[in-house]
């Protein structure tokens, strides 16, 4: 990072060298935890930048989760809708939900997928993982998921969901039609779509 | 799938609203919520201001993605300008501002195209804008900013956003999302 100013990439900005190391003039001097909950912790940072100030960034540390673009063989992806608590609101997303300890992102999206859905996965990769946010100290992981087969679910007591399959273009199109339209699912099949394993139509 | 699918909101009940610490940033805190099976739990979450993020596309048809080092999550990102929403500021004047501060470039034109929620422990949504006919000025950055601004071409931006030491999913959703309305 030069940060003197509009340098014009060749390509995927092919010049920055595979070791450069940006984070040399940040240091972290302190950090805090100043409320827990079961789920996560809120603290921050304290942290002398480049130019000798010291400041505070907030955070919070939930576990890394998981999404799963799950392809049925007519070419259709699955997804649930279920209310969720934390945001108040009834969420359309794809299935998906928390890593356990030790496990990888594939294992727990397989096992969300079956958990919440019932189908189960004969072949499933891991598509990209990313920060959905600067607050969240939390990973989020995207798993491609096909070879499905239905099953029964295996759903926490309280847990309530309806589950949907359609065709990409149509999954994207209901995302698009709920303000604010969640990003989980968005960002999900957008990144099976980069990836260029869904092709879908919009409508 | 329609709008007339039954919907799964009609048996919670939000009995109450916690806020158990605030940073100058966020409120922290829980929803006590009645579920449809008569239990009573504790939904955790934190609430910052809502966020832009601007898919700015040259003339020439690339995109201006900026670098910089993220505190918060301890690493150099990449992607497309974005940062908070100010009290009373419209997201289009926050899109705006965000874009001369960090880029140095106004929009003539700008299009809103989609506001979206980014995950689920914070209530906080995320509304995207192409920004056209770019005008290049000095960018107007805070003291002790340091960003790189680039130019990339569309076909080259994903895959250039997701090889940073951070992928910042606020700064690359936004790029998916305007190449899925049609971007290219």
């Amino acid at each position: 990072m030069t940060g003197d100013g509009e340098t014009d990439a060749p390509g995927p900005l092919s010049e920055r060298p595979d070791d450069a190391d940006d984070t040399d003039d940040w240091r972290v001097v302190d950090s805090e935890v100043v409320w827990e909950n079961p789920y996560f912790a809120a603290g921050y940072d304290a942290v002398e930048g480049p130019d000798g100030a010291v400041q505070r960034w907030y955070w919070i540390d939930p576990a890394d989760v998981v999404a799963v673009v799950a392809e049925t063989d007519p070419g259709e992806v699955v997804v649930v809708e279920q209310y969720d608590g934390r945001l108040g609101e009834p969420i359309l997303t794809c299935p998906g939900g928390a890593v356990d300890d030790g496990e990888s992102f594939v294992d727990a999206g397989v096992r969300e997928l079956r958990e919440e859905t019932g189908y189960r996965a004969g072949e499933a990769e891991l598509v990209s993982v990313y920060y959905p946010t600067a607050w969240a100290r939390m990973e989020q992981a995207v798993v491609y998921a096909t070879e499905l087969e239905t099953g029964d679910p295996d759903r926490d007591d309280g847990e309530h969901l309806d589950v949907y399959t359609a065709t990409p273009g149509a999954v994207l199109d209901a995302l698009d039609s709920r303000s604010p339209a969640f990003g989980v699912g968005l960002a999900s099949l957008l990144a099976a779509r980069e990836a260029g394993l869904l092709s879908f139509e919009r409508s | 799938m329609s709008g007339d699918d039954p919907r799964v909101t009609d048996d919670w009940q939000v009995d109450d609203r916690v806020v158990a610490f605030e940073t100058e940033y966020f409120e922290v805190g829980y929803d006590v919520v009645e579920r449809p099976d008569g239990e009573r739990s504790r939904y955790y979450w934190i609430e910052p201001a809502d966020v832009v993020a601007v898919v700015p596309v040259t003339d020439d048809g690339d995109i201006v993605l900026v670098e910089e080092y993220e505190p918060q999550l301890d690493g150099v990102t990449l992607g497309c300008p974005s940062g908070g929403i100010h009290d009373g500021e419209s997201p289009a004047d926050a899109a705006r501002r965000e874009l001369r501060e960090e880029t140095g470039y106004v929009a003539d034109d700008l299009t809103e195209l989609l506001t979206y929620r980014p995950e689920q422990w914070i209530r906080m949504d995320c509304t995207v804008f192409l920004a056209e006919n770019l005008v290049e000025r000095e960018p107007d950055r805070d003291e002790g900013e340091e960003i790189a601004v680039h130019t990339v071409p569309v076909e080259d931006a994903v895959d250039a956003t997701l090889a940073a030491d951070v992928v910042h999913g606020a700064q690359v959703t936004p790029l998916t999302i305007a190449i899925a309305e049609g971007l290219s």
